[in-house]
């Protein structure tokens, strides 16, 4: 059975309105200046500035074939200038499972690998520090409810990036539990949906990669789907599509 | 007298003509803050309604929150001369260049808004109230059930001490401010925002040009046709580095040929100004290689054909606020080679939007670098194009204007 076209089973559920979201950003009254201020920062400040700047810059926009860097790697690379660090800083923000404890520990091992001394010599130069931020969210309704699985991606796909890293990573970081958006789906009759989902949620992409691969195979998925039905209409419509094919090439003539 | 600004509402709709830029998607989100905030008032205050950046911002950002169902007035609020005298003088400071407001300044400051509080209409769910010269209307006029919120464009980082306590003085009267950049917020006793600025698409600043404007523009400089440009546009300031410039150009002038071209304005208000340009002058003299164009203050269509034409644009600021020169050249998808410093980070991303520097040495060997690599300057100036076109761009400072309203009243 595929998921596509699948309907909500549990009487008690709602229908799904995805949310765009607007992140409204504020001072965490914290900067760093060198590695070791880095350090300090990473292991006290609250999950919510861990998440923004780990997590929130996939947001961005992929460049080329590269997606979105992460603030704390960029930082150490472009302002820094300490290349090696960068470098694993950013594995180890791509390799963390989706849990701040997990992130936290991973950036202070990478960190706490680095001499003292040397942590605080790597430092930015005058103006170059970076300033740590927090956020708070303004829900915006999208007015799309969905009660299938195909309405739910029929919507998404008209949503913009913040709807997509709402649903598919922030509640995932930030929320106790299973992924909303995947239980949803779960509940909708749409496993292998839910599957996808969680398993690109986890991926580490950017937004505007997962979304794409979540649509593709939504739109394959759809392809087939009707391909395989015996729905009237697109039986309908594939044979009007042959008779004028016929007509064009001539061999549907009386 | 009215105190009411008219707006141009006929003409083509702001809303397509940023979606066709911005993308249905983001402005659907506009569209569902606006459908939010319908039935809400809001009422933006500042004290100019022609020049300068904050009455160019509003003459956009008004018609097109009322477009989009949130109705928006634009009051501006009357001053006399020597209150506009005192501004400038609180707007230095603010800044920390040297002024003073003395005691009866502040008490005439203090007249002129209690005299404006009586004329202007306020009558708004929200009132956003604009840079400091407005600031003390809250006290005066703010009533039950209002939202007022503090929009501060200035850098306040290096602020004189006692004329930014009296400022902050009236700030308890707010419900919240918002400030561009995380380096120009003071500690305050209410929530502060980050809306970074943005660039208008649609503006003579950034609009596209057609190749025969672009040259009947750049005619008078008589720059070479056939040499690559590099360019820094920037006011005669030590901290935007010209002469830092110069020697970077230099230095690459081994590597690679080029132009250079640093154009700013004239300078005539500005003695320090006057005087960076003069040792750029004199660090540039019997040089063919290098323009410096001192520019008038409405040049913005011959700043966008410069920007256009140059093969590389430069900002090797020392210090900056925002630096939104550094978005109008990724918007016009050239490689930009900038100072790592202030709100320069944010824009360019090192090796994907552009490439950060920190030495006169690094300009250089990154400037022969672009110089020689046409696809490096096309990769990194479509990526930064991409990069603005999400975080930069006018659509998307209304829409964070929109949430901070939306937080605010519920």
């Amino acid at each position: 059975m595929t998921d596509a076209g699948a309907v909500l089973t549990g009487a008690a559920r709602a229908p799904f309105e995805p949310e765009a979201v607007v992140y409204l950003v504020q001072p965490a009254r914290r900067n760093v200046a060198d590695l070791d201020q880095l350090l300090d920062a990473v292991r006290t400040v609250d999950g919510a500035t861990l998440f923004l700047h780990t997590q929130m810059p996939r947001l961005r926009p992929d460049t080329g074939d590269d997606g979105p860097v992460d603030d704390l790697s960029g930082w150490v690379r472009g302002v820094v200038q300490d290349v090696t660090t960068a470098e694993r800083l950013a594995f180890a923000i791509a390799a963390a499972r989706p849990e701040i404890d997990d992130v936290r520990a991973r950036l202070v091992e990478v960190l706490e690998s680095i001499p003292q001394k040397t942590r605080a010599e790597q430092a930015a130069p005058e103006g170059g520090r970076l300033e740590l931020l927090r956020f708070e969210v303004v829900r915006v309704p999208t007015g799309m409810p969905a009660t299938t699985a195909d309405e739910l991606f029929e919507a998404l796909s008209r949503c913009d990036r913040t709807t997509w890293f709402h649903h598919l990573i922030e509640e995932a970081w930030l929320l106790p539990g299973p992924i909303p958006v995947v239980e949803w789906l779960k509940a909708a009759g749409a496993p292998r949906y839910a599957e996808l989902v969680e398993r690109e949620a986890a991926s580490g992409r950017s937004v505007d990669g997962l979304r794409s691969r979540i649509l593709q195979r939504w739109r394959r998925s759809g392809i087939a789907t009707r391909l395989a039905s015996g729905d009237r209409n697109a039986r309908d419509s594939r044979e009007v599509a042959g008779r004028l094919a016929r007509r064009i090439s001539g061999g549907d003539r009386p | 007298m009215t105190t009411r600004v008219a707006v141009h509402a006929e003409g083509p709709s702001l809303v397509e003509g940023y979606g066709a830029i911005a993308g249905a998607e983001s402005m659907r989100v506009l569209e569902g803050l606006a459908r939010r905030l319908r039935g809400r008032r809001i009422v933006m205050v500042n004290t100019t309604s022609t020049g300068g950046g904050v009455a160019e911002i509003l003459h956009r950002l008004v018609p097109l929150l009322n477009e989009l169902g949130v109705e928006t007035v634009w009051e501006v609020m009357p001053g006399d001369p020597r209150f506009y005298g005192i501004t400038k003088s609180i707007h230095n400071a603010l800044h920390g260049a040297p002024a003073t407001v003395s005691e009866s300044d502040w008490e005439h400051f203090m007249a002129v808004s209690a005299h404006a509080a009586r004329q202007l209409e306020l009558d708004g769910d929200l009132i956003m109230i604009h840079d400091p010269q407005p600031v003390a209307l809250a006290a005066m006029r703010r009533r039950p059930g209002q939202t007022w919120v503090w929009r501060c464009h200035i850098d306040l980082s290096v602020a004189a001490p006692d004329v930014w306590h009296a400022v902050a003085s009236h700030l308890p009267r707010y419900d919240s401010a918002i400030f561009s950049h995380h380096e120009f917020v003071p500690e305050l006793p209410l929530p502060a925002f980050l809306v970074p600025p943005s660039i208008d698409p649609l503006s003579d600043k950034n609009r596209d040009l057609s190749f025969d404007e672009e040259r009947e523009l750049l005619a008078p400089f008589d720059l070479p046709a056939r040499k690559p440009l590099v360019v820094q546009v920037s006011r005669f300031d030590r901290l935007k580095d010209p002469v830092g410039v110069i020697d970077a150009f230099v230095l690459s002038r081994k590597w690679e040929d080029s132009h250079l071209v640093l154009a700013g304005g004239s300078a005539d208000d500005d003695p320090e100004g006057a005087e960076v340009l003069a040792e750029a002058t004199v660090r540039a003299a019997g040089r063919g290689d290098i323009s410096i164009l001192a520019l008038p203050p409405d040049a913005h269509r011959t700043i966008n054909a410069l920007q256009r034409r140059a093969a590389v644009v430069v900002q090797k600021s020392l210090r900056e606020g925002f630096a939104l020169t550094v978005s109008e050249a990724l918007w016009k998808q050239r490689a930009v080679i900038a100072g790592a410093v202030g709100g320069i980070p944010l824009q360019v991303i090192h090796e994907r939007t552009g490439l950060l520097v920190r030495s006169v040495e690094g300009c250089a060997y990154q400037l022969a670098r672009l110089l020689r690599s046409t696809e490096l300057r096309r990769r990194l100036g479509r990526n930064g194009k991409e990069h603005v076109r999400q975080q930069f761009l006018l659509p998307r400072e209304a829409r964070d204007y929109m949430a901070v309203f939306a937080r605010a009243l519920g």
